[in-house]
C-alpha cells in the first residue's frame, strides 16, 4: 500500500511508545478502550461502508463475545486465549443464525432486524439472571495470566500496560487482516455488492454468500472485542452492550467516515475527544454532545477524516 | 461548501478541539490547604433524583464544615474541596473513576450512583490505593470482600429483606405479587429467592417492566385477577408514579397493601404526583427527614436544604446519607491524624462509633458505624402516604 | 379479555400516530427522523404548561402543542436536514440521532427531571362495563383524537394542492423538481406535519399516562420498528403495525412473560419481515437515486 502508509507508521510509532506517556495512567485506560472500540468500529465498517449493510446489533454481538469469554473463564477454567477463540466462534455461529434468515429483507428493513435483534439480546442479558448477573453484572472476571517471552522476559497482563501491548497487538493484527481483505477478490466482491446488488448478481457473484460471510466475520470481531472488554474490566453489564452502544459505534463510523479505511478508528478518538471535551460542562454535556453531532455532520457528512487529510496535505505536501 | 472554506472550517474546529486540552484539570492543588475529595456523582440518567440529592448533601455539609474552619487532622486544619464528575452508568463509572484517581489525583471518593456501579468498581478499587464511601445503590454485600469501600445506605440484601418480611408480617399480608423493574437483580434475588422461603407468605406472581415503561394495564389487570393480599413494587419512581396511577384506573387501589420500593418522597415530585400515591407504602429510606415525624435536627436540614436548593433539590429518603458520608470521612481523618495513609484512614472508620459523630442524621444501629465489611446500619424507615405527605409506620434495623 | 385488546389498542393508537409522522416523514424525504422522538417530548411539555401555566383546556393546550412544534419542526428541518438532502440515509440518521439527543436534553436543561402528568379534571371519570371492562376517559380521546388526526391527515394528502405535490416527492424527487415542485416548501410541510402529529402524540400521553424528558428514545424506537412492520410509505401500515404491535404487546404481557416481552414481539416481528420482506403493505424499495 503505497499511498497513506505514513499513516500505518505513524499508528506503529505511536502506539508502542504511548505506554510511556500514559503509564499505569487514566490515559492508558482510555488507550485500551479506544483500541478496543475500533475493532468494533472497523468490523463494523466492513458491513457498513464496504458491504453497505447497517447494523445497529453490533452491541449485542460484543456482549454475547464479552460474556461467553468472561464465563468460560470464570466459571469453566477456560485459559485465556482458548476463552477468547470459542467467544468469538460462538457469537459468529449466533452471526450465521441470525444472519441467514434476515437477508430476504433489505435497506431500512434490515436495519430494524438489527434493531430487534439487538433489543431482544439485550432483554437476556438483563433477564438471565443465572448467567449473567442480570443488572447487577458478572464481578470477577479474571485478567489473563503471564506470558513469557523469550526476549522480553514476562510480560504481565495484570497491569494496564500489559493489557494495553495486548490490545495493541489484536487491533494490529485485526486491522491489518481487514486491510489484506479489502484489497482482495473478497473484498472487491463486497463493494460491488456495495454499489449495486443486481449488476453484482448479473456479473456472475453470489451476494448472499458474501453478505453472510462478512456479517459473520464482523460480528465475530466485534465478540473479540467483547472478550478483550471484559477481561480488562473484570466486569460486565448489560449496559456496556446496550443499544445505545450499538448507536455509539455507527456515529464513530460515520464521524470517522464509513468506507475509508482509517475512518472508523479515527472516528473512535473523535468520539472519545468530544466525551472528555464535554466533562467539564457537566449538565450541559449531553444536549451539547446532541447539537455537536448535528452540527458536524451536516458540514462533514463524509466524516471527519478526509478533510483532515486533505488538511494535512496542504501543510505536508506528499507526493500522490 | 467550498473547498477553501470547508478548509478554514477544519483548522477552527482542530484547533479548538486541541485547545480543548487545556481544559483537562492538570490536579495540582492549589497553594492553600485545601483537601480534595472527589466524588462520583449520578447526576444524569435513570437514577438522577437519587444521584442529586445525594451530591446536594454532600455540597451543603463541605459547606458547613468550611464555614466552622474546615477539618484538623494531624495539627494542620484543611478546607474541603469536592471534585465531582457525572458517573452515570458502569462503564462511564470506571473511566470517572480512574480519572479522579490518576488526572484529578484524588484518593478519597464518595459515591451515589447505581448500585451496579458499585460492584464494577470493587475489583478495580482493591488494587487502588484510595477509599470509596457509597451512600447509595442497593445491591446487597457490595462492600464484602473490598476492605477499602464502605457503604453508609442500608445494605438491599438481608437487612432490607428482612425488614420488608417484618412489616409485610405485621400487617398480615399472606397472598402476594410483585411488579418490579426488569435488570434489578436486587430485587429479582429477593422476589425469587427470598420471598417463597418466608413459611406463611405466598408468591402469587412475579412480574416486570422495562424502565421507561408506560403501559402497566395489562399486568396490573392479571395481578387484580388473582386476588393478593399485597402487591410489592421497584424501580425508579418515575415509573412508579405511572403504575399506582394506572392501579387506580383499573381498580387494583384502594383495597390491598400496596408497598413501593421506590424511595419516592414528597419533594422529589409536583403536587399532582404526591397525590398518586395515598394510602401506598414506600419502605426504600432509611430516613425520617422527608416524613411528618422528622427528628428536630432533620427538620433543621430539611428547611436550609431547601432554602439552598430550591424546588430542583429534589429532598428525599436518601439526602441524609449523603449527608453523614462527609461527616462520617471528616471524623475519620480526624481521627487516624492523616489525609494520605489510606491503611490508616480505613482502621479509623473501622474504628469509628455512632457517639463519636454527633453530627449523623440517620438513626444507626447503636455501637460501632461498620461492620467487619464496611457496612453501615441505618434503620429502615417504612411510611403512609396520606394527602402528599409521608408518615412513618413500621422502622427496623433489618439485623 | 376484552380489557386486554382494549389496552393493546389503546397502546397502539398512540404508536400509529408516532409512527405515521415518521413514515410520512421517512416516504417523503427519506429522513430516518429520530428527532421526532424529542418533539414528542416536547409537545407533552407545551400542553402541560399550556394547561398549567395559562389555564388553558385541553383541547386548545393540544392545538397549542401542536402549532408551536410545528414551527419548531420547520426550524429543525432548515438547521439539521436540508443540507443533508444529497447525502446518505446515515449521515440523515446521525444527525436525527443529535436532534433527539439536544430536545431531550434540552427538556432536562430547562424542566427537570421531574415525573409530571397533565391534569384534564374534566376527564378523570372511568368508563366501565363491570366484569368486562374498565377504560380511563383519558384513554378513549386517545382514540377519538388519534381517529381524527388520521382522517384529516388522509384527506389532507389526497385533495390539497400540497399533499398532492408531497406524494409527487415521495414518488420521485428529481421528478418533482423537473414539474416544478418547490421542494424546500414540501419539506417545510412535511416536517410541520409530522412534528404537529408527533406533538399530538406527547400530550396525549402526558394526560392519559404520565411524562418525562426522556421517553423520546424509548418510544421511537418502537414506532420505527411499527413503521417498517406496516411497510414504508403505506399510512395505512403504519396504523395497522401500530395496533398490532401494541395488540401483541398486551396478550404477551398478560399471559406469556413480562420478563421477556420484547424477546416475543421481535421475534414475531422478525418473523413477519422474513416472510414479508417489504412489511406488510410496503412497496418494494428500490435505491432512491
Amino acid at each position: 500500500m503505497k499511498t497513506g502508509w505514513w499513516k500505518w507508521v505513524l499508528f506503529l510509532v505511536l502506539g508502542i511508545i504511548f505506554p510511556f506517556i500514559g503509564k499505569e495512567g487514566y490515559l492508558t485506560h482510555l488507550a485500551i478502550a479506544m483500541l478496543i472500540f475500533s475493532i468494533l468500529s472497523s468490523s463494523l465498517n466492513l458491513l457498513m461502508g464496504y458491504t453497505g449493510l447497517v447494523s445497529i446489533a453490533h452491541g449485542a454481538f460484543f456482549g454475547i463475545g464479552a460474556y461467553t469469554s468472561g464465563i468460560l473463564m470464570m466459571r469453566a477454567g477456560f485459559p485465556f486465549l482458548a476463552a477468547l477463540v470459542v467467544a468469538t466462534a460462538f457469537t459468529g455461529l449466533i452471526a450465521l443464525a441470525i444472519g441467514i434468515p434476515s437477508f430476504r429483507t433489505k435497506g431500512i428493513y434490515y436495519v430494524i432486524v438489527t434493531i430487534a435483534f439487538q433489543l431482544i439480546v439485550s432483554e437476556i442479558f438483563d433477564g438471565w439472571y443465572a448467567m449473567t448477573g442480570g443488572g447487577l453484572g458478572l464481578r470477577g472476571i479474571p485478567k489473563p495470566g503471564q506470558i513469557s517471552l523469550p526476549l522480553l522476559g514476562a510480560l504481565s497482563f495484570k497491569s494496564k500496560v500489559g493489557y494495553y501491548y495486548l490490545a495493541f497487538v489484536f487491533t494490529l493484527l485485526i486491522h491489518w487482516g481487514i486491510a489484506r481483505l479489502i484489497k482482495s477478490p473478497v473484498g472487491i466482491s463486497l463493494m460491488a455488492i456495495r454499489d449495486n446488488e443486481t449488476k453484482a448478481l448479473m456479473m456472475g457473484l453470489n451476494p448472499l454468500f458474501y453478505k453472510i460471510f462478512v456479517f459473520v466475520l464482523a460480528s465475530g470481531l466485534a465478540g473479540l472485542a467483547g472478550g478483550l472488554y471484559v477481561h480488562y474490566l473484570e466486569f460486565a453489564h448489560p449496559d456496556l452492550f446496550s443499544f445505545f452502544v450499538s448507536v455509539d459505534i455507527f456515529l464513530m463510523v460515520m464521524l470517522g467516515g464509513a468506507g475509508t479505511f482509517f475512518g472508523p478508528p479515527f472516528g473512535v478518538f473523535v468520539l472519545e475527544m468530544i466525551r472528555e471535551f464535554l466533562h467539564e460542562f457537566v449538565a450541559l454535556r449531553l444536549f451539547i454532545y446532541g447539537v455537536l453531532l448535528v452540527v458536524i455532520i451536516i458540514f462533514l457528512p463524509e466524516g471527519l477524516l478526509k478533510p483532515l487529510t486533505i488538511l494535512v496535505k496542504r501543510i505536508v505536501p506528499t507526493r500522490e | 461548501m467550498s473547498g477553501k472554506k470547508k478548509f478554514m472550517l477544519m483548522l477552527v474546529f482542530f484547533t479548538a478541539w486541541a485547545g480543548s486540552f487545556l481544559l483537562i484539570p492538570s490536579g495540582d492543588a492549589l497553594a492553600q490547604k485545601a483537601l480534595k475529595i472527589g466524588e462520583l456523582a449520578g447526576l444524569t440518567g435513570g437514577i438522577a433524583p437519587y444521584g442529586t440529592q445525594i451530591h446536594n448533601a454532600r455540597l451543603f455539609a463541605i459547606e458547613e464544615i468550611n464555614k466552622k474552619g474546615g477539618i484538623t487532622v494531624g495539627g494542620a486544619k484543611y478546607q474541603l474541596e469536592m471534585v465531582f464528575l457525572d458517573a452515570g452508568p458502569p462503564a462511564e463509572a470506571i473511566k470517572v473513576f480512574e480519572r479522579l484517581l490518576t488526572v484529578e489525583k484524588v484518593k478519597l471518593i464518595l459515591d451515589g450512583a447505581y448500585s451496579s456501579v458499585e460492584y464494577a468498581l470493587g475489583p478495580v478499587l482493591k488494587a487502588k490505593e484510595a477509599l470509596i464511601i457509597w451512600s447509595g445503590g442497593n445491591d446487597p454485600a457490595t462492600t464484602v470482600g473490598i476492605p477499602n469501600a464502605f457503604r453508609n445506605h442500608f445494605d438491599g440484601g438481608a437487612p432490607f429483606m428482612k425488614a420488608n418480611e417484618l412489616f409485610l408480617k405485621k400487617m398480615g399480608a399472606k397472598k402476594i405479587s410483585t411488579y418490579g423493574q426488569s435488570g434489578h437483580a436486587d430485587f429479582k434475588r429477593f422476589v425469587e429467592e427470598y420471598l417463597p422461603k418466608i413459611p406463611g407468605f405466598e408468591v402469587l406472581s412475579k412480574d416486570w417492566f422495562p424502565f421507561g415503561e408506560k403501559d402497566y394495564f395489562p399486568i396490573l389487570t392479571k395481578i387484580k385477577g388473582l386476588k393478593p393480599d399485597a402487591v410489592i413494587t421497584h424501580g425508579f419512581f418515575t415509573d412508579g408514579v405511572t403504575m399506582v396511577k394506572q392501579a387506580r384506573e383499573v381498580g387494583l387501589l384502594p383495597g390491598i397493601l400496596w408497598l413501593n420500593q421506590f424511595a419516592a418522597a414528597p419533594l422529589m415530585m409536583d403536587e399532582a404526583s404526591r397525590k398518586v400515591w395515598e394510602g401506598t407504602y414506600e419502605i426504600l429510606s432509611s430516613s425520617l427527614a422527608p416524613t411528618t415525624e422528622a427528628p428536630a435536627r432533620s427538620k433543621k436540614f430539611l428547611e436550609a436544604y431547601n432554602k439552598k436548593f430550591g424546588e430542583k433539590g429534589g429532598f428525599g429518603g436518601w439526602t441524609e446519607a449523603g449527608y453523614d458520608s462527609v461527616y462520617i470521612l471528616a471524623r475519620a481523618l480526624e481521627k487516624a491524624g492523616t489525609v494520605d495513609d489510606i491503611p490508616k484512614i480505613i482502621n479509623a472508620l473501622h474504628s469509628l462509633t455512632t457517639t463519636e459523630i454527633p453530627e449523623l442524621l440517620q438513626d444507626y444501629k447503636p455501637g460501632k458505624l461498620f461492620d467487619k465489611d464496611g457496612q453501615a446500619y441505618p434503620k429502615i424507615v417504612c411510611s403512609q402516604w396520606k394527602d402528599g405527605k409521608q408518615i412513618p409506620v413500621f422502622t427496623d434495623y433489618g439485623l | 379479555m376484552v380489557q386486554i385488546l382494549v389496552n393493546g389498542l389503546v397502546n397502539g393508537a398512540i404508536l400509529a400516530l408516532i409512527a405515521i409522522s415518521l413514515t410520512i416523514i421517512f416516504s417523503i424525504l427519506r429522513v430516518p427522523h429520530f428527532g421526532l422522538g424529542g418533539i414528542f417530548v416536547w409537545g407533552a411539555f407545551v400542553a402541560y404548561f399550556a394547561v398549567t401555566l395559562w389555564k388553558f383546556n385541553f383541547l386548545l393546550a393540544m392545538l397549542v402543542s401542536a402549532a408551536s412544534m410545528a414551527v419548531l419542526g420547520v426550524l429543525i428541518e432548515k438547521a439539521a436536514f436540508k443540507r443533508l438532502r444529497t447525502a446518505t440515509e446515515d449521515a440523515m440518521f446521525v444527525s436525527a440521532v443529535g436532534v433527539l439527543i439536544a430536545l431531550e436534553n434540552g427538556a432536562l436543561l430547562l424542566w427537570g427531571d421531574k415525573t409530571r402528568s397533565i391534569p384534564v379534571p374534566q376527564l378523570d371519570f372511568v368508563f366501565s362495563i363491570p366484569g368486562v371492562l374498565r377504560l380511563p376517559a383519558m384513554r378513549v380521546v386517545i382514540f377519538v383524537v388519534a381517529g381524527l388526526a388520521i382522517i384529516g391527515l388522509h384527506f389532507y394528502v389526497k385533495k390539497t394542492r400540497m399533499g398532492k405535490a408531497m406524494r409527487a416527492v415521495a414518488q420521485g424527487r428529481v421528478a418533482a423538481r423537473l414539474l416544478g415542485i418547490p421542494i424546500d416548501r414540501v419539506a417545510s410541510y412535511t416536517f410541520a406535519l409530522g412534528s404537529a402529529m408527533a406533538a399530538v402524540a406527547g400530550a396525549l400521553v402526558g394526560a392519559a399516562f404520565t411524562f418525562t424528558f426522556d421517553m423520546g428514545s424509548l418510544n421511537i424506537v418502537k414506532a420505527f420498528v411499527v413503521v417498517v412492520l406496516g411497510g414504508l410509505g403505506s399510512v395505512a401500515g403504519a396504523i395497522i403495525g401500530g395496533f398490532l404491535l401494541g395488540v401483541v404487546d398486551s396478550f404477551t404481557l398478560t399471559y406469556i412473560t413480562s420478563e421477556y416481552k420484547h424477546l416475543v414481539s421481535f421475534s414475531l416481528l422478525i418473523l413477519v419481515l422474513v416472510l414479508r420482506p417489504s412489511g406488510l403493505f410496503g412497496q418494494k424499495l428500490g435505491r432512491p437515486q
